[in-house]
């Protein structure tokens, strides 16, 4: 795996060892790992934290994770999504690619391939960032 | 011998139908949690053993390989699981779409 500069993640999902695990493994690959155990605390999160990428399980008891990418992409629309859908779930995550998610996979999911897709994730919002840095510096210079 | 069954009967094995299909595709869902978790878990193994190699005795090199062998078959096993589960979806909807 190729180094990656320091990635802030949100691992948002219900199963903890889940979030345990998965926070040990990408925490190797230079990225400080938060986690949420639910919607509610993920948006609570995004608030306290300065994240770069959210990894969202669009199925988790008691809440429609297509509402919890709503509200993140309406506060934080930098902010990268990538959606743990199941095979049953395919709908959702069409919907969740239209509402501005990165990405999808489907569960269960290679580590690995969680990895590869965090960095270009990653990588869209450095560019994105950096377009609207120097898109504001070029309108004062004028 | 064909079956003689009444309106009354036949919307009553519909239902029931309706009921299991719909258990079918929750059973494929709370399957893919625990899958997930095992797939983490093996992920973890796998970056542990790659972390201790260097400092193992070579007597206990044969024991290594037959640790990442044996991580191996669990990884190729939770994929065979998930397609199982893809399988079962899969039937769950094309019995969905005769009943309608």
């Amino acid at each position: 795996m190729d180094a990656m500069p320091t990635t802030n993640v949100l691992l948002v999902d219900d199963e903890e060892r889940f979030l345990k695990t998965t926070k040990t493994l990408l925490d190797k690959m230079e990225c400080n790992v938060f986690t949420a155990p639910d919607g509610r605390l993920g948006l609570d999160r995004l608030q306290d934290q300065s994240i770069d990428v959210v990894v969202l399980d669009v199925r988790m008891p008691g809440v429609d994770g297509i509402d919890i990418l709503r509200h993140i992409k309406e506060r934080y629309p930098h902010v990268e999504v990538i959606m743990l859908t199941g095979h049953s779930t395919l709908d959702t995550a069409i919907r969740g690619l239209e509402l501005g998610a990165f990405d999808y996979l489907t569960k269960p999911c290679d580590v690995n391939e969680l990895k590869l897709k965090i960095k270009a994730a990653h990588e869209r919002r450095t560019v994105m960032l950096a377009k609207i840095r120097n898109t504001h510096s070029n309108r004062s210079s004028l | 011998m064909p079956l003689n069954v009444d309106d009354t009967q036949q919307m009553r094995i519909l239902l029931v139908l309706r009921m299991l299909l719909k258990l079918n595709e929750d059973i494929v869902h709370k399957m893919n949690n625990p899958l997930q978790v095992m797939m983490s878990e093996l992920a973890l193994i796998q970056s542990i053993t790659e972390d201790l190699e260097p400092a193992v005795r070579a007597d206990d090199v044969p024991k290594i390989v037959m640790l990442k062998e044996s991580v191996e078959v669990i990884g190729s096993q939770i994929k065979r699981c998930s397609k199982i589960a893809k399988g079962l979806l899969k039937f769950s909807r094309k019995a969905e779409n005769a009943l309608q």
